[in-house]
């Protein structure tokens, strides 16, 4: 199974300093790099890139992560808490009514809430992976709610 | 890709669109959603002790045309319908009632599970399953 961490040289984990994972990532590029290294690390720069861009988003980044510990994938586990759908239909109905600041601020700090709960998830030494998968659910409704935020 | 005339008539006088007193022991909550799409479809049955049937459902969703016909659709249905006449209701039946595309059959899914979770939530609430 694909290691995204090891590609970088990191030990995985959810948290993750993103300037770190930055210097990390423009120093193994320079080895791969096509002009530098010759045309047959191509595929390895491809494959960087891809570790890169997994671990820089949280919601991949924790995806990977709940796979690579063996914990049910998101087809195993659909929903997210059954409280936190609640919330979810009430937001989404307060923003068809009118997106404000407010609300937008309320969507971003539950964002950083559940990021962070994923955080001390996944620190456990012994992680609760169903229950991960589920607030990993949870990251994709803000994420996309966020998405429709500043498309609409 | 154009609705099908069910899908926007449902959209266009949605049925039975509400909530029922969630404390009311004869009321069952069914909440699920898509993390893929944003979709979240939360129905309500309330069930007449005397009769063991539905008498009245509910549903308030949040999604897109296709998500609520079917939401629209099931709590037309339910109406009358005893528990396990409900629990056979299934998804291929809305997609065929609502001419519902291959890309939007995860709505008529969403339905299925909201009913079953409905139920669920009745059942688990009944004395006699406690």
């Amino acid at each position: 199974m694909t290691d995204h961490f090891a590609r970088l040289g990191l030990t995985p984990g959810f948290a993750l300093d993103p300037a770190e994972l930055q210097r990390r990532y423009l120093v193994a590029s320079r080895s791969v790099h096509p002009d530098l290294a010759g045309e047959a690390a191509g595929a390895d720069a491809a494959r960087l890139n891809e570790a890169f861009a997994v671990l820089r988003d949280p919601f991949r980044r924790g995806d990977h992560l709940v796979t690579l510990l063996g914990g049910p994938g998101p087809n195993e586990v659909r929903q997210p808490p059954a409280e936190f759908l609640e919330e979810m239909l009430e937001l989404r109905m307060a923003i068809a009514g009118g997106a404000t600041p407010e609300l937008a601020a309320t969507v971003d700090a539950r964002r950083a809430a559940v990021i962070a709960d994923l955080a001390a998830g996944f620190a456990s030494d012994t992680p609760d992976l169903t229950r991960l998968r589920q607030q990993l659910n949870a990251l994709k409704f803000l994420d996309g709610l966020l998405r429709d935020l500043h498309e609409g | 890709m154009a609705y099908s005339d069910k899908v926007l008539e449902h959209y266009d006088n949605p049925r039975n669109v509400g909530s029922l007193d969630q404390a009311d022991a004869n009321v069952g909550t069914g909440l699920v959603g898509a993390p893929e799409c944003g979709d979240v479809l939360k129905l309500q049955i309330r069930v007449d002790p005397k009769s063991g049937k539905i008498e009245d459902a509910r549903f308030k969703t949040f999604g897109c045309g296709s998500a609520i016909a079917s939401s629209s659709l099931a709590t037309e249905w339910l109406k009358g319908k005893s528990i396990d006449e409900a629990l056979a209701i299934k998804n291929t039946a809305i997609v065929e009632e609502l001419a519902l595309p291959p890309v939007k059959v995860h709505c008529s899914v969403l339905a299925e599970d909201a009913i079953k979770a409905a139920i669920k939530n009745y059942q688990e609430k009944q004395p006699s399953n406690a």
